[in-house]
């Protein structure tokens, strides 16, 4: 289950890197690594092994940049710490967040006011398929159409003999 | 045609429930405007001048009856009685109220369809070549291509908030492209490769808009299993380095434009190297299903030939200029102009969609098409047929005979509907119709294309036709610039612009003294395009000026 409410709301715990202090956190544990979703990943690579989590940054919700990033991230470069969006996402992109690689969502206190934790768990449910066979997650779209019609053929030939 | 399996079926009603609670929560106030907006975006609807628009997915424009009797039903009971074809082969409804949508888009499902991503800074429903099945110059049917990519983009969970609009159209035609793969984000022909074997040719950077630009060949031959891991590359690279601090600066061209194509395709390479592929490909036998879906029909082999001799000149003329040929011995493609010189191009009355979707049930396999020209098409229609199919189109009013011809305008719906027009398109194609009504004199200009937008958004395409209008608007008077030679087909080009702008008045005057100059200077058989690339734009202009 994907938490909503990561951090205290006081925010950047002590050993958080902002991109700026990146450079100094050499041969250090990050516990939190804030990337703007422009990043250039390679800067990075080296010390991913050290870093628990990453906050990607979404700074209006229709900007889609963070999916590609936590892709990236996950797929790419086998990224396997804490993967949060964080920012201005609302409940509708719950699901394609997870579906990207990201395990939580942080949203400003305020904002859960109208944008309960309800509100969240219920966009999740919208969809149990996906079309996209390696984004089908098991909170969320959790059925890859293609993968599911193939069992559904291989089914069809086993031979049932108590089928007419 | 592609029929729903359970999967698909229980996706697009999941659509509707979701849509169904957004729209709640916006009457609620738990969503705000802001925040669905791109939501509605993404289900087809916006708002226009007077009213909600719904934009009515029709995939790569393909229709069975029972569809186009559904959208007749959404006419009558939602709307006023008619919708209308796009540009890019979908239909909308101009008048229908936030709180029916749900309800419409739940009808839409009962008949396998929806208004999923017809708008929005997603992947678009794709487009197609109308004749795709039907054509004797393709070199495969890329309808099944066209459905494959229906179901990869739906709700793509990376590329659903892009940095603007991003369109694909297919076909399988390169010698004669009828779906203007050139000006789309991503064009895909289907090619032969180095062997024979068939694949797919990629063209990227095409567009109109406010900056015209024809693509470039991104992958001269990419296999068919790779389509999509490479497709789904080129999308990342786009999501990612696409311009968003400017909305006018952020569709694909751009980027591929500020990048340079070499550069691009290093980055698409790169990226289709390093991904996963098997995270979106789709096996051999997933789209042979697919594929299954769009086999030929059973044809008659007891076709008699057509007397056209003794047929009514009305019928022999609509023959000569709607009918299309067939790769079948004994069939014929039909075109259905809605080109109607008193209606907006494109219009259609629901009882007309009812007439049309009888005729397709008795003559064509069941099966409509829309077309990026705002008309329709019967694909499979006997040739000893063809005249109970016209008595049939005359009874519904649908028998203009005018395809490609100087009647056969596109239009965008500009002021009239628009909220970002800047002048009126649909009373200009009327006036231009209405000068040119003569069909004889239709006939004897021959090919002619006239697109017109009502701003520089070009949805009319003008950029792209013979004779391009483009509608603007200064100090609340309208004015309209024309651009000349424009081509859409496989040899793409963007019009030349002639000069200043002109009023209503002086443009249906000057286009006139243009068509004239043209019949005047044009050598044996040629286009008014052929004589213009012979010729260049001098001679047009100064006709187009004369009384300026």
């Amino acid at each position: 289950m994907p938490m909503l409410d990561l951090i205290s709301s006081t925010g950047v715990a002590p050993n958080d890197v902002e991109p700026a202090l990146f450079d100094a956190a050499v041969n250090q544990d990050i516990d939190a690594l804030h990337l703007p979703n422009d990043a250039d990943l390679s800067d990075y690579l080296d010390a991913l092994p050290r870093v628990k989590s990453i906050f990607v940054d979404f700074p209006a919700f229709t900007d889609g940049r963070g999916f590609s990033l936590a892709r990236l991230l996950r797929h790419r470069h086998g990224y396997e710490g804490l993967l949060v969006a964080d920012g201005q996402l609302i409940p509708d992109q719950f699901a394609f967040a997870l579906q990207c690689g990201f395990d939580a969502v942080r949203v400003k206190r305020s904002e859960r006011e109208r944008h309960t934790a309800e509100a969240w768990q219920a966009a999740l449910d919208a969809f149990d398929v996906t079309y996209q066979r390696g984004y089908a997650v098991k909170a969320g779209p959790a059925t890859s159409i293609f993968d599911a019609r193939l069992t559904a053929a291989e089914a069809n030939k086993t031979t049932d003999p108590f089928s007419a | 045609m592609y029929r729903y399996d359970e999967f698909d079926a229980e996706f697009v009603n999941a659509r509707v429930a979701q849509f169904r609670d957004q729209v709640e929560r916006r009457l609620d106030g738990r969503l705000s405007e802001a925040e669905f907006r791109p939501l509605r975006l993404m289900n087809g609807l916006y708002l226009q001048l007077h009213a909600y628009m719904l934009r009515v997915a029709v995939p790569y424009g393909t229709l069975r009856s029972e569809q186009l009797r559904m959208l007749a039903h959404l006419a009558d009971k939602y709307d006023k009685g008619y919708g209308h074809v796009t540009t890019r082969q979908n239909m909308q409804f101009n008048w229908p109220v936030l709180g029916d949508v749900p309800d419409m888009l739940a009808d839409l499902a009962s008949v396998e369809m929806h208004a999923i991503q017809t708008s929005g800074n997603c992947i678009r429903n794709v487009t197609c070549d109308p004749y795709a099945g039907a054509a004797a110059d393709e070199i495969e049917d890329p309808r099944p291509l066209a459905e494959l990519l229906r179901q990869w983009s739906m709700l793509h969970p990376e590329f659903s908030f892009l940095p603007r609009k991003f369109k694909i159209a297919v076909t399988g035609a390169p010698t004669h492209d009828r779906a203007m793969v050139r000006a789309h984000d991503i064009g895909i022909e289907v090619v032969r490769g180095p062997s024979g074997e068939v694949g797919y040719h990629i063209i990227v950077g095409g567009g109109l808009g406010r900056t015209p630009i024809i693509g470039e060949t991104l992958r001269a031959f990419c296999p068919k299993d790779e389509l999509l891991p490479y497709l789904d590359a080129t999308m990342r690279v786009y999501n990612r380095f696409g311009r968003r601090d400017n909305k006018y600066k952020a569709r694909i061209k751009i980027l591929v434009r500020e990048t340079g194509i070499e550069e691009f395709r290093f980055l698409v390479d790169e990226e289709f190297k390093a991904l996963d592929a098997s995270d979106i490909m789709v096996s051999q036998a997933e789209r042979d299903r697919i594929a299954a879906y769009f086999a030929p029909p059973e044809y008659a082999s007891d076709i008699k030939a057509l007397d056209l001799e003794a047929q009514p000149e009305a019928f022999r003329k609509w023959v000569e200029t709607n009918v299309h040929t067939h790769v079948q011995p004994g069939y014929a493609i039909v075109n259905i102009s809605l080109k109607d010189p008193e209606r907006a191009p494109g219009d259609i009355t629901a009882e007309q969609m009812r007439a049309v979707a009888d005729l397709a049930d008795k003559h064509s396999f069941g099966e409509i098409r829309t077309t990026h020209q705002q008309n329709m098409v019967l694909a499979h229609v006997r040739q000893d047929e063809l005249r109970a199919v016209w008595d049939g189109l005359v009874a519904a009013q649908l028998e203009d005979a005018n395809i490609n011809l100087i009647g056969d305008i596109i239009c965008c719906p500009g002021m009239d509907f628009c909220a970002l027009a800047t002048a009126r398109s649909i009373p200009v194609a009327q006036k231009i119709a209405e000068r040119f009504n003569d069909h004889a004199r239709q006939q004897a200009i021959g090919e002619m294309q006239i697109k017109i937008s009502g701003c520089i958004n070009a949805c009319g395409h003008h950029h792209v036709g013979h004779i391009g209008i483009l509608g603007l608007e200064k100090a609340g008077v309208e004015f309209y610039q024309v651009t000349l030679g424009g081509d859409a087909t496989q040899t793409a080009r963007v019009g030349d612009r002639t000069g200043k702008g002109l009023s209503e008045a002086e443009l249906i005057d000057g286009i006139e003294r243009i068509v004239d100059r043209y019949m005047d200077v044009r050598e044996g058989n040629e286009r008014f395009l052929d004589t213009y690339q012979r010729l260049g734009a001098e001679t047009f202009k100064e006709a187009l000026y004369a009384d300026a």
